[in-house]
């Protein structure tokens, strides 16, 4: 965590059973007053509906509050998720800064 | 069993009752273990046990013993008696007897144990090993001298002289046997004496003369105190007692008498009997949501012990009853049960019986049952015979209350063990009678969830896959996870104007909430293809009654129009179906945006036309999301594969191809719904009159 920046790396699978941690990591961060949050999805290996739930609801409530989320792109497999959603072009995808 | 209420119960108990969790820590602790080891549930509730209770030198032990269950399984210790020494919140010791049974629970196991303070019972015995040693040195003595000393004791002791004849009791001992005078005693033939109880050892079997620790002291032996369960024959009274002899030695040394002290532990044994079977019978009560199973293994349970017969009654709501459970040690002694049942009216007697508990929800005790009450019971000869040949004793029947009432009755029948029931029975008996009521109504919530988890299932998904001229249809529904939830995926067709619509989508989550969601789809997409039947139109529709919804619903759908050959196809979100033909199979279609998540939206939408003998395959992600060996994923891959080998046949074969291939697949339970719909067109029967409404559906589209 550098400033008001945090950055929070996802590895393995986002599923039903995964989700809450990465809900409660997220909402600890938000916690400490972060305005801007990176979630670092290179190294994640399956994500399925409600991990996508989960990232709207995160956009829509950065963009009520009005702090930033940037989220870094998966590796093909699971990025596949996005693009049949269309999530691809409505969450806040971005080339890692600091790779 | 309801957490909640079960602990509500346990605040009730008698004894202290104390749950751990597998990190050791105490997660329950009830009103009477704050007396017993004086910390309150508050202090205690989250401390380490082995800190809080266990003293210093069996800690290690303790963790030793639950790393080792933990990694095995083995609990040496289980569900028996133990007697161990605790400690109090002041730091001192004192001595417990235990019962301690595993749970397995959904996030680890669970450890319980019934807590008594034997300190009494210790110091008691204790006691009585002293007065035992007195008595060896006062023996030496004239047997006058033995008397009076014998005679000053509350406890019961007898003499036996060397020819096995009593030559001597005290009051206590004489009162036990029902004599009135030491004279009496002596006269009598001890056989005969003897034989006025049932006497019988903790296994069941019975104690003969030559087992009783005086005569075997008398031997020349140097017996181990004995403890027997005896039920006199006249009154049925039931006793539990420890004897313990000692050989007295003239100044010779030869045996000359055997002094027995009697121990009545009537109070101490029931108690512990009753301990282990209630920690039991709870165990037997949570594990099940099938009550009527759970029920006869709680019937089994209490047989012999508890009663000679055990019978569970549920009411129904017409005063009728629904016999669940009869249990017997002997099982030739149930068939003599299922035809009394014959003889049993259809409707309770409110005056009697189970009818009157039902009616006043109060216990009722037979103490005694004369054969007058079996006379004026039978309704005829045959059925006389049979009631006297149960031989009941002593009857007792506590009402099963639950939150709704009075839902049945716990029947325990004393018949040959000639034991007659208490009031402390009766009190027992209501314990397990309010546990196992419990049970029942949570296993009925349960199955009343589960039906109506279908009914509402069913009601999301088409009452039969229709007829679509030029078309064979199958479809496969798979939800996961517990069946009294509803499932997210859902699947439709309907016909409009000579078109036909297919719907396929996977709302997220599960439950109630998920079906709300699921029929607002549905009806959404209903109504929007009557004003324009087009599938990106429809999609929007949905996309727009999700987002006026309050709360976040997402959905992914796949919106197909069918006229014949021709199709059109639009995807909101939701993975693209597989066309199977002669090039191969291949996914067709474009993607669209997900429905309700996003406020940039769109639904392209794809035409095209399928040959006779092509197949179109549209699924939910639960079947390439389905996890295998080594968390694998089915994937679209096996997908394509399994549909390239199959290409030629019919859908239903194809659909069963596909759950085996999942099946086997698989590992562990199936992490989320699966449904597919397979269609394939044969092109065959197509009239004049459904050619003409093609050429009117292509019109619209172009």
């Amino acid at each position: 965590m550098q400033g008001d920046t945090a950055r929070l790396a996802v590895t393995g699978e986002l599923d039903i059973a995964t989700v809450p941690r990465l809900e409660e990591a997220v909402a600890t961060v938000l916690a400490q007053g972060t305005r801007s949050l990176i979630v670092d999805l290179s190294r994640l290996a399956f994500v399925d509906s409600s991990g996508l739930r989960m990232f709207i609801t995160l956009n829509d409530r950065a963009s009520a509050e009005g702090w930033s989320l940037g989220l870094i792109r998966p590796p093909d497999p699971s990025y596949s998720v996005f693009q049949i959603t269309g999530a691809e072009e409505n969450l806040p995808f971005i080339e890692d800064p600091s790779p | 069993m309801d957490i909640g209420q079960a602990r509500a119960i346990l605040d009730l108990a008698h004894s202290a009752f104390v749950s751990m969790d597998e990190e050791g820590r105490i997660v329950y602790w009830n009103i009477r273990a704050e007396e017993i080891f004086g910390f309150t549930r508050a202090e205690a509730v989250g401390r380490v046990l082995a800190d809080t209770v266990i003293p210093e030198r069996f800690r290690e032990s303790h963790w030793e013993g639950l790393r080792r269950f933990r990694e095995t399984g083995e609990g040496p210790v289980l569900n028996q008696r133990l007697e161990m020494s605790a400690l109090r919140s002041d730091g001192s010791e004192f001595p417990v007897e235990l019962t301690i049974s595993a749970l397995s629970e959904p996030d680890g196991w669970s450890f319980h144990a019934f807590v008594a303070d034997i300190s009494e019972r210790i110091r008691l015995e204790q006691e009585r090993q002293l007065l035992l040693d007195e008595l060896q040195l006062a023996l030496r003595g004239t047997e006058q001298r033995l008397a009076v000393i014998v005679d000053a004791l509350g406890e019961a002791v007898t003499i036996r002289g060397p020819d096995d004849h009593l030559i001597h009791a005290n009051r206590a001992a004489l009162d036990r046997m029902g004599l009135a005078s030491v004279e009496e005693l002596r006269e009598a033939d001890p056989r005969m004496l003897m034989a006025g109880w049932e006497t019988l050892g903790e296994d069941g079997n019975e104690i003969r003369m030559e087992d009783l620790p005086s005569v075997r002291a008398l031997r020349g032996e140097e017996p181990e105190p004995l403890m027997l369960r005896s039920v006199h024959r006249g009154t049925g009274e039931e006793q539990w007692v420890v004897l313990k002899a000692t050989a007295v030695r003239d100044s010779s040394g030869s045996i000359e008498a055997a002094v027995t002290i009697i121990e009545d532990v009537t109070a101490a044994k029931r108690s512990s009997l009753r301990m282990e079977f209630l920690a039991r019978a709870s165990q037997v009560l949570a594990s099940s949501l099938d009550y009527q199973e759970t029920l006869r293994n709680v019937a089994g349970l209490a047989v012999p012990q508890i009663a000679d017969w055990c019978a569970v009654d549920l009411f129904d709501e017409d005063g009728g009853r629904e016999p669940v459970a009869v249990a017997h040690i002997d099982p030739s002694k149930l068939e003599m049960a299922e035809r009394l049942r014959a003889f049993e009216p259809e409707e309770l007697d409110p005056q009697q019986g189970l009818g009157l508990v039902r009616r006043t929800g109060d216990p009722l005790l037979y103490k005694d049952i004369p054969d007058e009450l079996l006379v004026e019971a039978a309704v005829d000869d045959e059925h006389l015979g049979l009631l006297r040949a149960v031989g009941m004793r002593s009857v007792l029947i506590v009402p099963m209350v639950g939150r709704s009432g009075t839902i049945g009755a716990l029947s325990l029948v004393s018949a040959e063990s000639g034991r007659t029931f208490d009031q402390s029975d009766v009190e027992f008996a209501g314990q397990i009678a309010e546990r196992a009521a419990l049970a029942v109504e949570n296993a009925r919530l349960y199955s009343e969830r589960s039906a109506v988890a279908r009914t509402l299932q069913s009601s999301l998904l088409p009452e039969a896959l229709p007829d679509l001229p030029g078309w064979e249809i199958a479809a496969l529904y798979r939800p996961a996870g517990h069946e009294s939830e509803v499932g997210g995926d859902f699947y439709d067709f309907w016909e409009l104007g000579g078109d036909w619509l297919m719907m396929i989508g996977d709302v997220t989550g599960k439950g109630v909430g998920a079906a709300t969601v699921t029929s607002l789809v549905r009806h959404t997409a209903w109504a929007a293809s009557d004003f324009d039947r087009r599938p990106a139109a429809i999609l929007s529709r949905v996309d727009a009654a999700l987002k006026r919804r309050p709360s976040l619903s997402v959905c992914t759908a796949l919106c197909l129009r069918i006229a014949s050959g021709q199709a059109t196809l639009a995807s909101g979100g939701h993975p693209l179906p597989l066309h199977v033909g002669e090039r191969g199979v291949s996914e067709v279609g474009r993607h669209g945006t997900l429905l309700g998540a996003f406020s940039s939206v769109d639904w392209p939408e794809q035409p095209f036309e399928m040959q006779p003998g092509e197949t179109l395959v549209a699924f939910t992600d639960g079947v390439t999301d389905t996890v295998g060996e080594g968390d694998e994923r089915f994937g679209l891959g096996r997908l394509k594969e399994i549909l390239t080998r199959t290409q030629n046949e019919s859908p239903m074969v194809l659909r069963e191809r596909l759950v085996a291939a999942l099946e086997e697949f698989q590992v562990g339970a199936q992490a989320d719904d699966t449904a597919i719909v397979i269609m394939r067109f044969t092109g065959a029967k197509v009239a004049a009159g459904d050619a003409e409404k093609i050429s009117s559906t292509t019109g619209v589209q172009g």
